[in-house]
């Protein structure tokens, strides 16, 4: 990854939560965040709605601000995995969504700064992953935004079939 | 020793109130006082609030794999490495935020926590047993203790 590339992986790392945001506020088009809204509906039968994939970031951009951390502190940390689906069977995805949307914010924010700060050989640091072979803070960092952007491909659909 | 319903109730009242104690224990210090090392040669305010930040993002997680996962492990993370590697010199807003998005959302999930889940458990390195109540037992006084000590290091009134 070449120093052109980071810069733009880490604008569009940075400007995930004002595009989630707005796609949220138009999916909601001015109703309340009540059980029966735009939120609510799955793309397909045993697909998310955006409601749950708004949680999934939630706790995955926490769990993603954790692992920057230790991989930025720590030599060569374990990253343990984590099973989304438990975790959207399980963690009440029914909620209200802004403390949801607050929190990728926040840990898109604080990483940022974080990110801002390191150097290039940092970015050569890594982790050990059971599910990757190779998880250097530059490969979290592309996983990371591609991960992001695959989930606002999906609430761009979601207000495509409203 | 487990918690009955009001003791529970209290302590995510507690747990919700952390975030303003600790914003109104740093707030209006300009950067030199953020900055200064203490006497007693911890961490300044500064390092405190990034700590906490760091900490309270590892605690949401960490409810989160006990609520979902089956006896989960609960990595732990070598805090002094933290404040050094990690730029603790940086601005504090973001991570005053971090603080309140973590527990406002993590409110969330406590609140919807069934009988049994109280008593889910999961296994720490530093802790022989870890149920849903130590970590909250934990946690619910987590960010007052921080406060006090960024309000020692600002050489502030300890708040009530």
């Amino acid at each position: 990854m070449d120093a052109t590339e980071r810069r733009d992986l880490l604008t569009r790392y940075s400007a995930l939560p004002t595009q989630l945001e707005a796609l949220v506020a138009k999916l909601l088009d001015g109703t309340a965040d009540s059980a029966l809204d735009a939120l609510n509906a799955p793309a397909a039968p045993g697909e998310w709605s955006p409601r749950q994939i708004v949680h999934h970031l939630g706790d995955s951009e926490l769990m993603d601000a954790a692992r920057l951390r230790l991989i930025a502190a720590e030599a060569e940390p374990d990253i343990t995995p984590y099973d989304e689906e438990l975790f959207a069977a399980r963690l009440s995805y029914e909620r209200p969504v802004s403390p949801s949307l607050a929190a990728v914010r926040a840990a898109r924010a604080s990483g940022s700064d974080i990110l801002a700060s390191l150097s290039e050989q940092d970015f050569e640091r890594s982790g050990r992953h059971p599910e990757h072979d190779e998880y250097t803070l530059a490969i979290w960092l592309e996983k990371a935004v591609e991960h992001g952007e695959a989930h606002l491909a999906q609430l761009r659909d979601a207000l495509e079939r409203e | 020793m487990t918690l009955d319903t009001a003791e529970r109730a209290d302590l995510i009242r507690r747990y919700r109130e952390g975030p303003d104690i600790l914003a109104a224990a740093a707030a209006g210090a300009t950067g030199a006082a953020l900055d200064r090392a203490p006497a007693d040669g911890g961490w300044t305010a500064r390092q405190v609030v990034h700590h906490t930040a760091d900490s309270e993002m590892t605690s949401a997680i960490r409810l989160r794999r006990l609520i979902a996962e089956d006896h989960p492990e609960l990595g732990a993370y070598d805090e002094a490495l933290f404040a050094r590697r990690l730029h603790y010199d940086r601005p504090i807003a973001a991570s005053l935020a971090a603080v309140r998005a973590a527990r406002e959302s993590t409110a969330e999930i406590l609140d919807r926590l069934s009988e049994p889940d109280w008593r889910r458990a999961g296994r720490h390195p530093e802790h022989a047993s870890y149920t849903v109540e130590d970590w909250l037992r934990i946690y619910a006084v987590h960010c007052r203790e921080h406060a006090d000590q960024i309000r020692r290091a600002l050489g502030r009134q300890l708040g009530g």
